[in-house]
């Protein structure tokens, strides 16, 4: 039946065992979804006494990658940023609001589930390989470039299911020699879906041979073999929204040190007015193929880099001077939401993020008639041996553990 | 469509958390509430109902309870 996109949305959950699916029980409203999973199918081109390209399409190596793209509130960056960085011990209370610290580094892996009408594309073993943090219709907007280690929406039935009395459900190998992994017992499946004969079925057990799953009771239809298995799609829940975060209420701090730059987008009165920022994190994730399936099984981060893109009003030459004689700077990224709850009076939600070494790779002043002079600035992060770190990432909310 | 001609059950937010689910509402945490039949929600559980436990008659010493006529 069709339906529309709307009715979809992003439901995850981090995994105890990287690559073992979990099912997601945090929802989130989502924006725009393209994750696919690649089968880097090729035409078998063997000679085979004919004369057209191929008889026949064999599968490849597979992987699973796309982006999501959120806004960034003050509770869903938390699971974003959880996505992509590793995030650190948490302090503080729910009257006071909770800070979470992250860091670059092997971030942990997520169960997601994007839904198409009524039936779950599930993705395990997701990370975060690229985030990008950019305001657009003045609210904050991320979008991750995902990849993950495994993916299962449908399979096929092996065996023909007898109402009343089958409870199992054997898949057929088509698609890899373990179909059932990405299940979970507590699964929904729907069977023969759009069929006068679809039924639905809740799994108990995942067996060992990974091709069967045990049902809670026996099927009530008999099925012939070979009928489509699929995923039932979650009704979604979701927690209490906040507000987005508003490009009005970003703080941007210029100065020498990581410090005295977060001391800057501490206020209105010491931070510096800018037209257009956009801060892009990158784990350069590897996503090669190894043994042991036939998905990417090792998805880790490789060096860690981070731009920073600011357009900010031209005052005077200081920072083409800092771009031409490769200066350090610090530059300090403010999003201010709303108090915390009604207790708190001083502690507000935001999300802070930090270049403690930024080195201008571009800095353009370019002329247009009828135009104010704009510094466009592209900051790399670079280490900074003294602070022992490139970036701070921290937020504060109302979300009390991730 | 009326509520009793759908196959309602009873689900219990077993969340720590407040949800909303459209078209139903917001629950809170361990809060039953009647959805249609088919709702799929890890945060949610289904609600059993619990049959009453037979109390059989107490059976009397030498009666003969054979011919229960």
């Amino acid at each position: 039946m069709p339906e529309l996109a709307e009715k979809s949305y992003l439901a995850i959950k981090a995994e105890t065992t990287e690559g073992t699916a979990v099912i997601p029980t945090v929802h989130l409203p989502l924006e725009s979804e393209d994750l696919v999973s690649q089968l880097n199918l090729t035409a078998d081109r063997r000679m085979y006494g004919i004369d057209f390209e191929s008889n026949d399409l064999s599968a490849g190596e597979r992987t699973h990658q796309g982006s999501l793209k959120l806004w960034a509130d003050p509770d869903t960056i938390g699971y974003i940023l959880d996505m992509c960085m590793v995030k650190g011990a948490t302090s503080g209370s729910a009257e006071a609001g909770y800070t979470h610290p992250f860091t670059p580094g092997n971030p942990q892996s997520y169960t997601i589930e994007v839904p198409r009408d009524n039936y779950a594309y599930r993705y395990f073993g997701v990370k975060g390989s690229e985030l990008n943090l950019a305001f657009e219709e003045g609210k904050l907007k991320a979008t991750i470039n995902v990849m993950g280690t495994g993916h299962f929406s449908v399979a096929s039935t092996k065996d023909a299911l007898t109402g009343a009395s089958s409870s199992t459900v054997v898949f057929t190998q088509d698609y890899d020699l373990e179909p059932t992994r990405g299940l979970v017992a507590g699964d929904k499946l729907i069977i023969n879906p759009d069929d006068a004969l679809e039924e639905e079925a809740t799994i108990s057990a995942i067996e060992a041979d990974g091709v069967t799953v045990t049902l809670t009771g026996a099927v009530t239809n008999s099925q012939d073999a070979g009928v489509n298995v699929a995923l039932k799609a979650q009704t979604a829940s979701f927690g209490t929204l906040q507000k987005p975060l508003f490009f009005g209420d970003l703080l941007v701090g210029y100065a020498t040190t990581a410090a005295l730059a977060e001391t800057a987008a501490a206020s209105k009165t010491t931070s510096t007015p800018a037209q257009a920022v956009e801060f892009v994190y990158n784990n350069n994730m590897m996503n090669a193929p190894f043994s042991q399936q036939r998905d990417n099984s090792q998805l880790l981060p490789r060096m860690k880099q981070a731009t920073l893109t600011i357009k900010k009003l031209f005052d005077n030459p200081e920072q083409h001077s800092a771009w031409l004689r490769i200066i350090k700077q610090a530059v300090s990224l403010i999003t201010r939401g709303e108090l915390i709850k009604t207790t708190a009076t001083t502690t507000r939600n935001q999300v802070k993020i930090t270049l403690h070494k930024a080195k201008l790779e571009t800095n353009g002043n370019p002329l247009e008639i009828g135009e104010y002079i704009f510094d466009e600035q592209v900051f790399k992060a670079a280490y900074d041996t003294s602070d022992a770190k490139a970036l701070t990432v921290e937020i504060v909310n109302e979300t009390a553990t991730y | 469509m009326l509520k009793q001609y759908i196959n309602f059950m009873k689900y219990k937010n077993i969340s720590k958390r407040i949800l909303e689910v459209p078209g139903v509402g917001v629950i809170k945490p361990d809060e039953v509430v009647e959805i249609p039949k088919g709702f799929n929600n890890a945060n949610f559980e289904e609600v059993k109902k619990v049959e009453p436990p037979k109390v059989n008659a107490p059976v009397k010493e030498g009666v003969d309870i054979s011919n229960n006529k």
